[in-house]
């Protein structure tokens, strides 16, 4: 990758997270308003998890862009398990394992495509 | 306990891939570089079976400083762990931006076959400053002094930087040869790449037209050092002549020593067309060198019929050799002075350098800041999003419910 590549290569991942999460939301059964707080929720966590650890990376180095990484993943499955029970209408399942259900899907997904 | 499994669970959620991955050449003036790929760089290592360079699991780390040496088809090289390794020259960038001091040897005209880009410094890695279309004549290029490198100094349209002759996208006007003759019935060919590696690929000659034997051309143009060619015009053609087909214009004279034969072809086994007397004399003829230690010195009668090469094998036997060298000449450009070195040096001032302006690039540790403060507006508009629609959900909401416990009432 190259710097000049980081912009794009963030919105990339952005785009595939909301794409993956929306679908695998709405195969679980939510609609309308809670795919809305999906979508935001990602746009929240997504750019930070892109970003944060290339900062840590280029600012420090790979063993603290690893460790970062962690505590960002932690915290993202947290953050949006907390907005999923306080927004969501529908209680499908509990808010902090849709949270994992839908961050994992993304994340396998995302090797998958990054394979190809 | 639900708790306590999503804790663990999340923990072994792994470093998602955030980045894609993709995630000796001929000498340059040696220069000092950092890795500046985030993700380091990639080792490259010849593969034999597959012919090219593949790149391993090891990396250069980000931010290592380097001394590169060579460059070469889009790798660079240089000494790291006591080792000699390459690496791609995307994945660095050089600690000056503009190099300084750079000596440079006397001016030469040269002509731009293809498009070619002009650089900040003499090698890959340096940014492109401008760019020169084919086609121009007008260019006057200075040699790195004491630097065998393909780079070549150039001012272009107020802009100053270096231009790489090592594809065959540039050619210098013959510094030793003001006319040279085509030794035999030649291809004039198209020639792209540098011919160091004929293998990988990217030499690439192509025949474009023909030229025969005894063509004088005038003032030619030279390819760069590795690719052994004159670039010339015959017939609304310009492309390369190989050198080995070529004899140059010598500055001065042979004397036959005994009788001398001289053949129809640049071979003892062709036809003999003539046969000169003891104490003939040429005068600063054509002379072709086609391996080491030969000379094919050419001759032609006084009324043009004849013509043919006498063979001087100077690594041969006496007997063959059968003319020596008269150095009457008065002309500075005899083969003692072809190595007398310049003296004239230049350095490039900082004024061009800020006219070449450097004030609008960003480091790369500013360009990351920058990119992460706009990930963080995305991240604080989302959020301030996601609080007022669902504010406004909720108020809906509650409207709605107020306009059902009406209806009940």
């Amino acid at each position: 990758m190259r710097i000049q590549d980081i912009p794009f290569v963030m919105l990339k991942c952005l785009i595939l997270t909301i794409i993956i999460e929306t679908l695998i939301a709405l195969i679980i059964g939510y609609r309308k308003k809670d795919i809305l707080n999906v979508i935001l929720v990602n746009a929240i966590t997504n750019p930070l998890v892109t970003g944060l650890p290339v900062f840590f990376n280029v600012f420090y180095s790979v063993k603290t862009r690893n460790i970062a990484l962690i505590i960002l993943e932690v915290f993202t499955l947290l953050f949006e398990g907390i907005i999923y029970k306080k927004y969501l209408k529908e209680k499908k399942l509990n808010s902090f394992v849709l949270s994992l259900i839908l961050n994992v899907s993304s994340y396998g997904l995302g090797l998958i495509i990054n394979g190809i | 306990m639900k708790k306590i499994l999503l804790f663990i669970v999340s923990l072994m959620v792994l470093v998602p891939n955030i980045v894609l991955a993709d995630m000796g050449a001929p000498v340059v003036k040696e220069y000092e570089a950092e890795v500046s790929n985030p993700d380091g760089a990639a080792i490259y290592k010849y593969d034999s079976n597959q012919g090219k360079y593949i790149a391993t699991e090891e990396k250069v780390a980000y931010g290592t400083k380097i001394a590169v040496t060579s460059e070469y088809n889009g790798l660079i090289t240089f000494e790291y762990n006591n080792d000699t390794v390459d690496i791609r020259v995307e994945d660095i960038t050089p600690v000056e931006k503009t190099p300084k001091n750079i000596e440079l040897g006397e001016k030469q005209n040269a002509l731009v076959i293809r498009d070619i880009e002009i650089k900040k410094g003499p090698a890959e890695a340096y940014k492109t400053t401008g760019k020169i279309i084919k086609g121009n004549t007008n260019i006057e290029v200075r040699e790195l002094k004491d630097v065998p490198t393909a780079w070549v100094y150039v001012e272009y349209n107020g802009t100053q930087g270096y231009i790489n002759s090592i594809n065959n996208d540039v050619v210098f006007e013959s510094k030793y040869d003001s006319e040279i003759m085509i030794a035999k019935d030649s291809k004039i060919l198209s020639i792209k790449g540098s011919g160091i590696n004929l293998e990988d690929g990217t030499y690439k000659v192509e025949e474009i037209g023909s030229i025969p034997a005894y063509t004088i051309i005038k003032n030619p143009y030279e390819a760069s050092q590795w690719t052994r060619a004159f670039y010339i015009t015959y017939n609304n053609k310009s492309g390369f002549v190989y050198e080995s087909n070529v004899a140059h214009k010598v500055q001065h004279d042979y004397l036959t020593t005994a009788k001398t034969k001289v053949y129809k072809e640049q071979d003892s086994n062709s036809k003999v067309v003539e046969t000169l007397e003891k104490g003939y004399l040429l005068k600063k003829p054509y002379v072709s060198y086609p391996e080491n230690c030969q000379s094919r010195i050419f001759y032609e009668s006084a009324d043009k019929k004849i013509k043919g090469w006498i063979i001087d094998d100077e690594c041969g036997e006496s007997d063959v050799q059968t003319v020596k060298v008269i150095d009457n000449s008065e002309d500075n450009n005899d083969d003692a002075n072809i190595e007398t070195t310049i003296t004239t040096t230049e350095k490039i001032t900082k004024d061009v350098e800020d006219e070449i302006s450097d004030k609008l690039e960003f480091s790369t540790k500013d360009y990351i800041i920058i990119c992460l403060a706009g990930g963080m507006i995305v991240s604080l508009t989302a959020l301030v999003t996601i609080i007022l629609v669902n504010k406004k959900n909720k108020k809906s909401d509650i409207n709605k419910e107020d306009k059902k416990e009406e209806k009940k009432n």
